[in-house]
């Protein structure tokens, strides 16, 4: 019996010991392959906290909205932007720092680019700050296949003694929603973007979208709340969903966004 | 200084008068003989061919001479040892602790408990440390285990009534250990930091906030978590529980309980002693079996075996999950405790979290640490304590069932087309959608209502499954689904699968969707 025992264990250690060398010898592969997986991983992340927080800017593949925020996806971003400003560390280190502090001052663009670590008081975790760097960095294999944005003209404000549909069409133009930047309106020299539905006529339109809601209701929660229906045609092809920022429910006061309807409403 | 050169002039003269192998093996000797607290070569080598030990014993001097073995008693009763009696399940508790400390020692070395560096100190581990995974793998698949044996080890001891005099306190220790070991295993989950542990842990330390009055479970809550939620003080907390605090308690309760065992003898088959006596101690010298070697063979080979099973399991079968990085903001659509909780999950289901969640609980180990004191029946044999019998086996069937209740299954169910989506890209781990080979992903609509006839590759296989799923749902009427998929970055695709239904009696399509993005590399087929 004893001696059984012996042999038994004897022979599940020496088992043991060939356990672990095999798993040994795959370690460098297993170790590089999880290494690998770990970075894919860290851009499908970086991914939705892009679409989620950066998109409404940047625009929905990182092209920049012009006079709004810069493209991040362009040549120039991964081979000139550096040198431009005399930044001597990595892209990513430049990427992580301008994402985790953001920029309080800038002179070129409408918006601010906001603090994003909750380090600063924003919403993403050091983790998330660099998953959605390597996002952005993911673009460099492309960087160039699409047009660079142009800088347009900036819009003047109104006094406040304008008609509703005045102050609107001012809001409409302001670099700050940047309407303009993806909404074509006919009429208007400087609305001439092609991401979302062209407006033109949207007064007449907006009632016959949805059943049971009135021209007036429909505007409000195109703005308010994009995603509830989906424009059915955008000038390059079927209109998609979170494309259009959901914010401007937070960011437009309710005697702006009330301007803003009466405005499109007038577009017959 | 003469003393030294005495020393060498008695060696010279002994190796003249003996020679030099004469010499060494004398020194040899003396050697094993400290080395193992009393056997001499001889001694060592009789014991490895299995000849009867001498008289008197020398064998018996390791126990009393050495620190490890004094812990062990010198001989059992043969119808102890006999497996079916012990499952030997007191040892494989212990070396699984063991095994825990060494892997945990190991693990240690590799990991901060700071929400900065916690869960991408795991990554790390898992991608650049060698055997790194199955270090984790390891101390993950041995502590599951250990709760496992714990607790068969304590229906064990229950059911052949060992807790009865003289062996109420060892008992009673039994219990503070099996609630280290469940606060070992606790502590554990939460410290990956990832989605998995931070909602498993939350909802624990929640049931700890709802111990009545108030003011008290505040106080715990507050002080376990280090502030009203979980956060960095939280982990810091449950850290020093896991890696200092319950440790040692363990190492000091399995002292006390093997003490104990060595004090009392393990207790025979109640078959083999009048109602009422113990006759552990009495061993009669043709039934005794000796530590060494035959206990320790024994024992030494369970302990290969289990080593074994272990690094085998680990390396080649087991991996210890991994979700994404711990969100506060976003609870996963079906959180569930660990499995070993999952009575306390199901216990939930039946009423409030005071009642439930803190004050059965209580009610149950409280129970638990008084049977010895409360059971005053002194026959250990089945046929005269039916009660204790039918109370153990009940006890036994209501963890099973509690477990089974506990379960996401039995459970609090979204709404369909979520659901849906839950089964097809759940929130954490893989899914029929991810396992597919990134190839497969042709960016276009597909729509379950059209799908092109005999769609080929693994998708058409997965949109065909997603058709029937959907359309078998009742609370889905007209129900279809639609994936797309598009081109988003060099080697990634974004992948959007919608659920469309119309209610009955409603003129509008109503729809639930989810985006998920893919990388070329994310490599789940692997997992
Ligand atoms: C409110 C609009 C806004 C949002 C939202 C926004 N950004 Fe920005 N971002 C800007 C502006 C404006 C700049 C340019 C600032 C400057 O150069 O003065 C900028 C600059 C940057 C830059 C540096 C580009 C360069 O060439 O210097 C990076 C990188 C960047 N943003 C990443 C992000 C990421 C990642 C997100 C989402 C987490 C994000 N941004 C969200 C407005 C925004
Ligand atoms: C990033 C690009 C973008 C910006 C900026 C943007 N939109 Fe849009 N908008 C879209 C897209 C894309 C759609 C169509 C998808 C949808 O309905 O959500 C849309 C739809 C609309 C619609 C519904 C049109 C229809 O034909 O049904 C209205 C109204 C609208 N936007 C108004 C505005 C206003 C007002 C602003 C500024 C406050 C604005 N949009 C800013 C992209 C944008
Ligand atoms: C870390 C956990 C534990 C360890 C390492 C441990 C270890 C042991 C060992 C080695 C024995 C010798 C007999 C045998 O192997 O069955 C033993 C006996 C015993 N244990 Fe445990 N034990 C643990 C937990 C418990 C628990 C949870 C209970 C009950 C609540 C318990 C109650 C007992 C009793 C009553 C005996 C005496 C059995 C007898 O004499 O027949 N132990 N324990």
């Amino acid at each position: 019996m004893k001696l059984i025992q012996i042999l038994v264990g004897t022979l599940v250690v020496i088992a043991t010991v060939a356990a672990l060398l095999i798993a040994g010898l795959g370690e460098p592969v297993r170790m590089a392959e999880t290494e690998r997986a770990q970075q894919a991983r860290s851009i499908q992340t970086g991914a939705s906290v892009y679409e989620t927080y950066c998109t409404g800017c940047h625009g929905l593949k990182g092209e920049g909205i012009p006079t709004v925020a810069p493209a991040l996806n362009s040549p120039q971003f991964f081979t000139q932007r550096l040198k431009e400003i005399g930044y001597t560390g990595s892209l990513r280190s430049f990427i992580e720092s301008t994402v985790a502090a953001g920029r309080p001052s800038n002179t070129q663009y409408s918006a601010k680019m906001p603090t994003w670590s909750q380090q600063f008081g924003g919403p993403l975790r050091p983790d998330q700050v660099r998953d959605v760097t390597s996002f952005i960095l993911n673009w460099e294999k492309t960087a160039g296949t699409q047009p660079l944005p142009t800088p347009g003209p900036t819009a003047t404000p109104l006094p406040s003694t304008a008609s509703p549909e005045e102050q609107g069409k001012a809001v409409f133009l302001a670099d700050k929603t940047a309407c303009k930047a993806c909404h074509t309106i006919d009429t208007e020299p400087s609305a001439k973007g092609l991401v979302g539905p062209n407006l033109t006529h949207i007064g007449t339109e907006a009632g016959t979208l949805v059943a049971g809601q009135s021209a007036g209701d429909y505007i409000r929660a195109s703005i308010v709340n994009p995603n509830a229906f989906i424009a059915p045609k955008c000038p390059t092809g079927p209109c998609t969903a979170n494309v259009m920022p959901p914010t401007f429910g937070q960011q437009l006061s309710q005697q702006e966004l009330d301007n803003l309807v009466a405005y499109l409403l007038s577009l017959k | 200084m003469s003393v030294y050169v005495d020393l060498v002039k008695g060696i010279v003269q002994d190796v003249r008068k003996n020679g030099v192998r004469s010499f060494v093996a004398t020194q040899a000797d003396q050697a094993i003989t400290r080395f193992t607290a009393g056997l001499s070569w001889n001694d060592v080598r009789s014991l490895l061919r299995g000849d009867p030990p001498g008289r008197p014993n020398p064998r018996l001097k390791p126990h009393t001479e050495g620190f490890w073995l004094h812990i062990k008693p010198t001989f059992y009763h043969k119808s102890v040892t006999k497996i079916g009696h012990t499952f030997r399940l007191g040892w494989l508790s212990t070396f699984l602790f063991l095994v825990e400390l060494i892997t945990g020692i190991i693990l240690m070395t590799y990991y901060a408990p700071t929400p900065e560096r916690a869960y991408a100190d795991m990554l790390r581990l898992l991608s650049n440390v060698p055997f790194g995974k199955l270090m984790r793998d390891i101390h993950r698949l041995a502590a599951e285990a250990m709760v496992i044996t714990v607790t068969l080890h304590m229906f064990r001891t229950y059911f052949t009534g060992s807790y009865k005099a003289p062996r109420q306190f060892t008992w009673f220790t039994g219990v503070i250990l099996l609630i280290v070991t469940l606060g070992l295993s606790y502590t554990g989950y939460l410290l990956p930091w990832d989605q998995l542990a931070f909602w498993a842990v939350t909802i624990g330390a929640s049931m700890v906030e709802a111990a009545p009055p108030p003011i008290v479970g505040q106080t715990l809550n507050l002080l376990l978590r280090g502030a009203p939620d979980i956060g960095a003080n939280g982990l810091l907390r449950f850290y020093l529980l896991h890696v200092i605090f319950l440790p040692v308690l363990g190492i000091v309760f399995i002292s006390v309980h093997y003490y104990k065992v060595v004090h009392h003898g393990i207790s025979l088959p109640s078959s083999e002693e009048a109602v009422g006596e113990d006759t552990a101690r009495r061993v009669p010298a043709e039934k005794r079996v000796y530590f060494l070697p035959d206990i320790l063979v024994d024992e030494l080979m369970l302990a290969a075996i289990v080593t074994f099973g272990m690094i085998a399991g680990s390396a080649f079968i087991y991996g210890a999950p991994l979700e994404s990085h711990s969100n506060p903001l976003s609870t996963p659509l079906h959180t569930v405790a660990p499995w070993y909780f999952l009575w306390i999950q199901g216990l939930l289901k039946l009423g409030d979290k005071m009642l439930m969640g803190v004050i059965v609980p209580t009610i149950v180990f409280g129970l638990l640490f008084v049977v010895p004191y409360i059971d005053f029946n002194p026959s250990r044999r089945a046929k005269d304590r039916r009660l204790a019998v039918l109370a153990g086996l009940a006890g036994a069937l209501a963890l099973v069932v509690l477990t089974f209740m506990g379960t996401a299954k039995f459970g609090v169910v979204g709404a369909p087309a979520q659901e849906v989506i839950q089964e097809v890209i759940p929130e954490e781990g893989v899914g029929v959608v991810r396992a597919l080979p990134y190839d497969e992903f042709a960016p276009g609509a597909y729509d379950t209502f059209s799908l092109p006839e005999g769609m080929p590759g693994r998708l058409g296989h997965v949109m065909e499954e997603i058709k029937k799923r959907v359309e078998r749902d009742s609370g889905l009427p007209a129900g279809h689904a639609v994936m797309v998929i598009e081109e988003w970055q060099q080697d990634l695709r974004k992948i959007t699968l919608r659920v469309l239904w119309t209610p009955s009696g409603a003129s509008q399509e109503q729809q639930f969707s989810k985006t998920i993005y893919i990388h070329h590399d994310a490599n789940y087929s692997a997992h």
